[in-house]
């Protein structure tokens, strides 16, 4: 059973917006590009970041570098989410219903509470680990869970293309 | 430090792997469209959605009605496919690659418009 009924969708679908994203000539590719660009910055600043955590450049002050990406990795997710949103409603009956946009989504939640779980457990703790120490075993697991989590959305995101 | 280069060298295989993952291709169409095989089909056209990522319309070949799809608005503006000739109605030839699942879905290749242009919208299926 459905979260959301099919006909919603379609309702959707058929609307002005979702009109606009599928029929102007340009609209498409530029969420494609808006996509891609937010997708690199908020991948490219995660990586850096997790690694870091993960144990590489411990020369580098965690505290310092979560300010320098802090930014980078909410802009680029405003404009992945605001465009992924923006094409996913010019198709949404059959992006709802393919298997790599549910998985997506539930790996962007998954990646989404470990994140919250970090902030909130084991980055108030950074002071202890900050410069030159390995990093504590579950910040470790968390920041690993997320590389595995990103890279499996970027994965599943190409894959809509390819799955019915 | 082991760990952190066990994880990353785990990643840098999953991402050198990912080309492997099923219907890999520059494009979907590969994956719905069967390019070893080409078919013509003459008819008229009863229905065209004229969108963006591919535009699909419809050509009733006898009792059948075929859904074609193409490329994007802008490429088939560019070979000169535009809504003022694919439009319901038109009468064409086409030529293309049948659907990979037997479904009457044809991934065209070329397209005759009676009385007006013909085009070749794409050269392979890949």
């Amino acid at each position: 059973m459905p979260l959301i009924s099919d006909e919603f969708w379609e309702r959707a679908a058929a609307s002005p917006l979702a009109v606009a994203v599928r029929e102007s000539i340009w609209v498409y590719p530029f969420l494609e590009t808006v996509h891609v660009l937010g997708l690199a910055l908020l991948f490219g600043a995660i990586v850096a970041f997790d690694l870091r955590v993960l144990g590489f450049s411990t020369a580098l002050s965690v505290s310092r570098l979560w300010q320098h990406v802090k930014p980078w990795i909410w802009t680029g997710f405003a404009l992945a989410f605001a465009s992924g949103v923006l094409l996913f409603i010019g198709d949404a009956a059959d992006f709802a219903a393919n298997p790599a946009v549910q998985v997506k989504l539930v790996l962007i939640l998954l990646a989404g509470l470990n994140a919250a779980v970090f902030e909130t457990r084991l980055r108030p703790t950074v002071a202890a680990w900050d410069l030159d120490t390995p990093a504590p075993r579950a910040a470790r697991i968390s920041a690993g869970l997320s590389l595995a989590l990103w890279f499996s959305i970027l994965i599943a995101g190409r894959l809509i293309a390819y799955i019915k | 430090m082991s760990r952190a280069r066990l994880l990353l060298s785990l990643v840098i295989g999953l991402a050198l792997l990912a080309p492997l993952a099923p219907g890999h291709a520059h494009h979907t169409f590969v994956t719905k469209f069967d390019g070893s095989k080409t078919i013509r089909l003459a008819g008229v056209v009863t229905s065209v959605s004229y969108s963006n990522p591919h535009i699909h319309f419809q050509v009733q070949v006898g009792g059948t009605t075929w859904t074609v799809e193409t490329e994007s608005i802008s490429a088939a503006r560019g070979h000169g496919l535009t809504q003022n000739v694919l439009k319901a109605g038109a009468k064409v030839t086409i030529a293309g690659w049948p659907a990979r699942d037997g479904s009457p879905a044809l991934g065209l290749h070329s397209i005759s418009i009676s009385g007006g242009p013909s085009m070749t919208m794409r050269r392979t299926a890949h």
